[in-house]
């Protein structure tokens, strides 16, 4: 294959421009994105629910972790451990290196 | 996926523009996800939220349209080993913007005061210097990864409010 000549940068971002919000479709792939490539014991945490919407409905965590609106902060609903929010951190640094490595 | 796509650039298998393309979808994934994370996850992700992280988005966007064109102006400079460990930067520029939603969502809440405290890295003497400054008033310390340590940073930001009688709310994000 020939090799390709470098060409030009693609035009400069304005000032004005913000990076949109993602669609529906794109905010489902990042959870699976997360999923598959944080670690594994925080594997459904971008799918939290509100602690407190469960509550007001009476309704059962359906997923692993929920998010506590009054503390902020996440909690793993078998253990009722409340993740600190540098494991969170650290977490979400995995999360970005086995990406960028896979 | 870094790797690969520095090697693509390097052996002309892409051109700038292409790689500029990809690295920009990588910068917005992996800054949503760990903004989505400083949030309490995608149901907590409100429009504000959303623009605030698309304006943060786009800093990192600006960092590398600065990256290709030093690329594309010197290319013998770039198109070698030192192309991947800039391009690594990028991904540990996620840290950054954690902190930054952080910052965003605490003084939505109503903390008025914020405190730098130092990583568990080594300290660049900018890092030592904004941490010396102790509790300033929220938003005017630098942002994490604007000293010297750049987005090696693993500075944090803790924050306080008054309780209304004389005492402190603290937030040590931690």
């Amino acid at each position: 294959m020939a090799k390709k000549l470098l060409g030009r940068p693609l035009p400069v971002v304005s000032a004005e421009y913000v990076d949109p919000a993602p669609t529906q479709l794109e905010q489902d792939q990042l959870q699976e994105l997360w999923d598959l490539y944080a670690p594994a014991r925080y594997k459904g945490l971008l799918k939290a629910e509100n602690k407190s919407v469960l509550e007001e409905t009476q309704t059962k965590p359906s997923g692993r972790f929920v998010w506590d609106d009054k503390i902020k902060r996440y909690i793993e609903v078998r253990s009722g451990r409340i993740l600190s929010m540098r494991e969170v951190r650290a977490a979400a640094s995995l999360f970005s290196q086995a990406y960028a490595n896979r | 996926m870094l790797k690969d796509l520095a090697d693509q650039l390097i052996a002309g298998k892409i051109t700038l523009a292409e790689w500029q393309m990809q690295m920009r979808e990588f910068i917005r994934v992996t800054h949503r996800m760990a903004a989505v994370a400083a949030c309490g996850g995608m149901q907590n992700m409100t429009p504000a939220n959303w623009g605030y992280l698309g304006y943060l988005v786009k800093l990192q966007y600006r960092y590398l349209d600065q990256f290709a064109a030093d690329i594309a102006a010197n290319p013998n400079a770039w198109l070698n080993g030192r192309l991947l460990i800039r391009m690594q930067l990028y991904q540990k520029a996620e840290w950054g913007t954690f902190e930054q939603m952080l910052r965003f969502l605490k003084r939505k809440e109503g903390f008025t005061e914020e405190r730098r405290v130092l990583g568990e890295a080594d300290h660049c003497p900018g890092c030592l210097e904004q941490s010396s400054r102790s509790w300033q008033s929220i938003g005017t310390l630098d942002p994490i990864g604007a000293e010297q340590c750049a987005t090696n940073c693993r500075c944090v930001f803790h924050y306080r409010r008054s309780n209304g009688s004389g005492g402190f709310i603290f937030e040590y994000g931690n």
